[in-house]
């Protein structure tokens, strides 16, 4: 919880693990509880015929903080929601010892269909007003009924090619960069051919760094204006696209159409069309391109390849 | 008339959802719905009754009110669980195939020419006509208890903003919300989107969660409901009973109720409305 509220909240990270998934009071195999990237991917069983299933948290917030902070009547309350089957359930879990919390969430097929979001909420008395909210878990779980990839790991890749010599890419041998795509990967293609495009991208220089963080910013955009126009052609229907085009979807379309829930922003692109909110896009794009440490394949590749400035 | 409801993707519906149709000026192509929708296994027929029962029973003048008396039935007639219930292609075929002459009595705009918005035939689950009405009625039921569906149904503001705020997925906060309107507590539609205003507002840093405990839903109870459906006829005349998979806590409605009129009550928008 970052923003600014009336009331003292936590400053520390609440984080939460989930430690056991069980279907149908069988426990599942542990490599589909996929702890780096916070999701159960249930839809790996490949099951249709479980009725429930229960997941097994943990939950540490910061102890020192909360043994000296204005804060009374400790509770956290595990929640679960999916937007498109209106489906929000709270328990609330057990204290173990200060500032940790253990417990155990269930979720019913017939009431989730795709992504499940699995949070909680610190809540505390404050200021002798019960239940306020000091504290959101930091990342949140995904439990997925539904999609293909096994989990949300990025599948945008980036390559360094001569542009002249590679087949398919000499079509557009003078330009800087260029962005290919399949239905399992997207490909940056950064032009090894194209002079001084390495030098400044790579160049371990601090003096250079703002032109450094420009270019790639542009490059960025291009290439998330790209991509999202390459995955909305696909959309035909509420479904969600498969692979790095859902991803790229999900990500950027809460920026599209900040008032809308995914499913909704989803939609209009089907009713207004792609052409229709070029604008948007550009924007989102622009937001996607100025946080690259959230961010994935592109600028964190570049990252790699580039040394730190010290 | 196909005996059985079927599944009309969103793509498809999009498509036969001409300015021509909208307008009611030219006819939704049958035979190509037909040939594109999946089958399904729910029975078409009590549907169909139930539509023509709503536009008889309510003149074109009074059709909004038909809300109410449609959405605890249509619930109680089609009895899904929610996960079946979030597929927008049973609502796509309710409006495009089984019953638009229902969505245009209802929905037909009074401008020049007369419309239909798309979202009534297709479109998000607080639009769509008969979407809006199923999950009304499944967000507002205490319980077997549709009474609150009722009053919820028979304001227009209730369906048009409170039905699409997350703050109502806790079931305590909703009940709250309805009995402030039976209470007669709020009235009028921008006393309702007061409410829903600063209820939202509050929830951003009250756990109404924590403040109002729900008891856990039986899910067994509602499979049987939706099981039970054969053999039962479902009344018109008085409300139906829904799935007993359980009330809400009323000591948790109560403090909520407390909390939102005094929310309300301390709104600066709510002292200067007229009554």
């Amino acid at each position: 919880m970052k923003q600014i509220m009336p009331y003292p909240v936590l400053v520390g990270e609440v984080t939460m693990t989930v430690h056991e998934v069980r279907l149908d009071d069988v426990a599942l195999p542990y490599g589909m509880i996929s702890e780096p990237d916070h999701t159960v991917a249930l839809h790996l069983l490949d099951r249709e015929d479980w009725n429930v299933v229960r997941l097994m948290l943990h939950v540490i917030a910061p102890r020192h903080e909360l043994d000296t902070g204005p804060w009374f009547s400790l509770a956290f309350l595990a929640t679960a929601s999916e937007r498109r089957t209106n489906m929000h359930s709270a328990v609330k879990l057990m204290m173990r010892q200060p500032g940790e919390w253990t417990g155990e969430m269930e979720l019913h097929r017939d009431d989730h269909f795709g992504r499940v979001q699995v949070s909680g909420q610190l809540v505390a008395t404050v200021d002798d007003v019960p239940g306020r909210v000091i504290a959101a878990v930091g990342q949140p779980w995904t439990v997925d009924l539904q999609a293909r990839g096994a989990t949300q790991r990025e599948s945008i890749q980036t390559r360094w090619v001569n542009f002249a010599q590679d087949p398919e890419l000499v079509w557009c041998k003078s330009d800087p960069w260029m962005v290919s795509t399949t239905d399992e990967a997207a490909v940056l293609n950064l032009n090894s051919g194209f002079d001084g495009l390495r030098a400044v991208l790579e160049s371990p220089k601090a003096a250079e760094r703002p032109i450094r963080e420009a270019l790639a910013a542009q490059i960025a955009v291009d290439m998330w204006t790209a991509l999202f126009n390459e995955a909305a052609h696909r959309v035909g229907s509420r479904e969600w696209p498969e692979g790095w085009r859902g991803l790229v979807l999900q990500r950027m379309l809460p920026d599209l159409f900040p008032d809308h829930s995914l499913d909704d922003a989803l939609r209009e692109i089907v009713n207004r069309g792609v052409g229709g909110i070029q604008t948007r896009v550009l924007h989102a794009a622009a937001k996607q391109a100025r946080m690259p440490r959230s961010l994935g394949g592109f600028i964190r590749s570049l990252e790699k390849t580039l040394p730190e400035d010290e | 008339m196909n005996t059985t409801v079927s599944l009309l993707p969103d793509e498809a519906a999009m498509r036969f959802l001409t300015t021509g149709v909208l307008e009611n000026s030219e006819p939704l192509p049958i035979a190509a719905i037909d040939q594109i929708s999946e089958p399904a296994l729910w029975e078409a027929e009590p549907l169909r009754q139930l539509f023509d029962e709503a536009m008889k029973r309510f003149t074109p003048s009074e059709r909004t009110s038909a809300d109410a008396w449609l959405a605890p039935i249509l619930h109680s007639t089609l009895r899904l669980t929610r996960r079946q219930a979030s597929d927008s292609r049973i609502w796509n075929y309710l409006a495009l195939r089984l019953a638009p002459d229902y969505v245009y009595w209802r929905h037909l705009s009074r401008g020049n020419p007369p419309i239909v918005s798309r979202a009534r035939f297709s479109g998000a689950f607080h639009s769509q006509a008969f979407a809006r009405l199923w999950w009304a009625a499944e967000l507002f039921r205490d319980g077997p208890d549709y009474g609150p569906v009722v009053v919820a149904c028979s304001n227009q503001d209730v369906l048009n903003t409170v039905l699409r705020l997350d703050v109502i997925l806790h079931r305590p906060t909703a009940q709250a919300i309805i009995r402030l309107l039976a209470a007669e507590v709020i009235r009028t539609g921008r006393q309702v989107n007061t409410l829903a205003q600063v209820v939202n507002t509050a929830g951003s840093t009250l756990s109404y969660e924590a403040l109002a405990p729900d008891s856990t839903r039986d899910v067994d109870a509602y499979r049987d409901w939706i099981e039970e459906l054969t053999g039962v006829l479902v009344p018109y005349d008085s409300l139906p009973i829904g799935p007993s998979d359980g009330r809400t806590r009323s000591t948790s409605v109560d403090s909520l109720a407390r909390l939102f009129t005094q929310l309300f009550t301390e709104s600066p928008s709510a002292g200067a409305m007229p009554e």
